[in-house]
């Protein structure tokens, strides 16, 4: 599981509000709880992602995996490869391999198995529009 | 790029005339994808088939997404009367052959053309692709085999067949993907030095496949018609005929609307693809779903029930610079989903989750009419849809879905 979808995960337990961002607790009794695999750079990609994440939260979780992201960033920045490369590794390079995501107010766990989150619902909201 | 030769009876200039068969609800897609790929004109469609106009070259060819089969086309016309006597029958399907031998050989030397203009480009590229992609090991196997093949064009027809099952027991000693994109290549080089083997008319020897339906299916079998046909075919152009091995494949199809003889351009339907290690849905309709959520570069796109992955393989394929996400409650699918992703080549493209899945209706009333909706034509309305909505509703479309996902999910959720 990448931080780019921990980015988008919130609590979704009935009567919780609040429930984001979901706290990353890593297991420790496994070996390999967090992967760095390869993937390619594409700028413009990385650049229309990063306008739809929440930059506070990935900055937060970035610093809990050792990454130390610019803490904001103005349109300059986005022109930078450098900036640009780090964003890329934190987002789509690390890998959570086992461990689990904790709600911070209902303390509910979805834990993450081989790389795999369970989480437990997802809701589709289906709009249905009538005419008159 | 292909030329048909200046013959009489190619009547379309610059272009060679094909058709393809699609699934019934497939064809609008079909239409649209040939015109926005292809550049294809007169594009016109019935019932099961579209048929076009095109310059493109094999390889642009090959990458049709919502089609079945691919054939070039020899005659359409109207449909045979059936309820005449047999003999009367028989007389027209002969006609049907004798009347306009050169749009045959049109035809035959279309396909020759671009199978061979297609080995030569395989030729260049692979030899190159081969040192960059595969490992060391495979390469030697792969060369060997295009060595074996290149000797082989220049003994006689008998040798094919040998070397086929050479090829054969080669490839099933290698991995499972890297054999099945090469079992089309090898279908691709068989079918070339067929096409190239037939330096003489002559030495053509070929099948039928007759398809029928309506009226005259009640009337004859296809085998009794194609039996008909085939010896129409001998006699007028002097091939012969092969059952188990036939260079050339002739496929009719005659139903009520109308009757169409084609040569299919490959011998692996279109609909199969190399990249999909298990399928799940069908591939082409897996395509026509991905293409109806307007996916662009950059944005969201989650499957909620993906099950094998089918429909974010093909999107991930024809888009990719988009971040898909695929979930399933079966722990099995998943795994299977992460098969088919090893396989394709695509994980870091594809996130997948375990979860299970609610849908909420809302109702919206709308005060005012909006602008017209174009119904589409996707027989399966599966959820699925951006995570960043645009507002954009296709109000039709999203009752057929909220219709199968009541259906759906009171099965499936536990």
């Amino acid at each position: 599981m990448r931080l780019l979808t921990h980015n988008f995960l919130k609590c979704n337990e009935e009567n919780c509000t609040g429930g984001y961002p979901l706290q990353i607790k890593l297991d420790d009794t496994s070996s390999e709880n967090v992967k760095i695999l390869e993937q390619d750079f594409n700028k413009e990609f990385v650049k229309n992602v990063l306008s739809k994440v929440d930059y506070d939260v990935l900055y937060n979780t970035a610093k809990q995996f050792g990454i130390s992201l610019l803490f904001s960033y103005t349109s300059q920045h986005l022109e930078d490869e450098g900036f640009l490369n780090s964003i890329h590794h934190a987002l789509f390079k690390i890998h959570i391999m086992e461990g689990s995501l904790i709600c911070p107010q209902c303390h509910v766990s979805f834990p993450i198995k081989d790389g795999t989150l369970i989480y437990i619902y997802i809701y589709i909201y289906i709009y249905i529009y009538i005419y008159f | 790029m292909s030329e048909a030769r200046g013959e009489p009876g190619s009547g379309t200039g610059a272009g060679a005339r094909f058709f393809c068969t699609a699934g019934r609800g497939l064809e609008r897609f079909l239409m649209r994808e040939v015109r926005a790929r292809l550049a294809a004109t007169e594009v016109e469609y019935i019932s099961g088939k579209v048929f076009f106009t095109t310059c493109s070259d094999l390889n642009m060819l090959k990458k049709l997404k919502s089609a079945e089969r691919l054939f070039l086309l020899i005659k359409k016309q109207f449909p045979l009367i059936s309820s005449v006597s047999k003999g009367k029958l028989f007389n027209e399907m002969q006609r049907l052959i004798n009347e306009d031998p050169g749009s045959w050989l049109n035809a035959i030397s279309i396909w020759k053309n671009l199978l061979e203009l297609d080995a030569k480009k395989e030729k260049l590229s692979q030899r190159d692709d081969n040192q960059v992609k595969r490992k060391v090991g495979e390469n030697e196997i792969i060369i060997a085999k295009k060595l074996k093949i290149e000797q082989m064009q220049k003994i006689e027809e008998n040798r094919d067949c040998q070397l086929e099952k050479q090829i054969e027991e080669e490839t099933l000693e290698q991995r499972d993907v890297t054999t099945k994109s090469e079992n089309f290549q090898e279908e691709f080089q068989n079918d070339i030095e067929k096409a190239i083997d037939t330096h003489n008319q002559k030495d053509l020897t070929f099948r039928v496949s007759c398809r029928c339906s309506g009226t005259i299916r009640k009337a004859f079998t296809a085998q009794e018609l194609g039996k008909v046909i085939g010896i129409a075919i001998m006699k007028h152009f002097g091939w012969k005929a092969d059952l188990r091995n036939p260079k050339l494949e002739i496929f009719i199809h005659l139903n009520d609307v109308y009757s169409v003889v084609g040569i299919p351009v490959f011998r692996v339907p279109l609909a199969s693809r190399a990249y999909i290690k298990t399928a799940g849905l069908r591939s082409t309709i897996a395509w026509a779903m991905a293409s109806l959520a307007d996916i662009k570069a950059g944005a969201f796109v989650l499957d909620p029930m993906c099950g094998l992955g089918t429909i974010l393989l093909e999107a991930a394929k024809e888009w990719p610079d988009v971040y898909y996400v695929g979930a399933d409650v079966s722990d099995s699918q998943l795994l299977g989903t992460w098969d088919n992703l090893k396989a394709a080549g695509l994980e870091d493209k594809i996130e997948l989750l375990k979860v299970s899945v609610i849908a909420r209706c809302v109702l919206w009333p709308m005060l005012y009419t909006a602008r017209f909706m174009k119904l589409p034509g996707c027989p399966f309305g599966k959820s699925e849809g951006n995570v960043e909505s645009d507002g954009n509703c296709h109000c039709l479309q999203k009752v057929l879905i909220l219709l199968f996902l009541t259906f759906h999910l009171g099965k499936s959720l536990s």
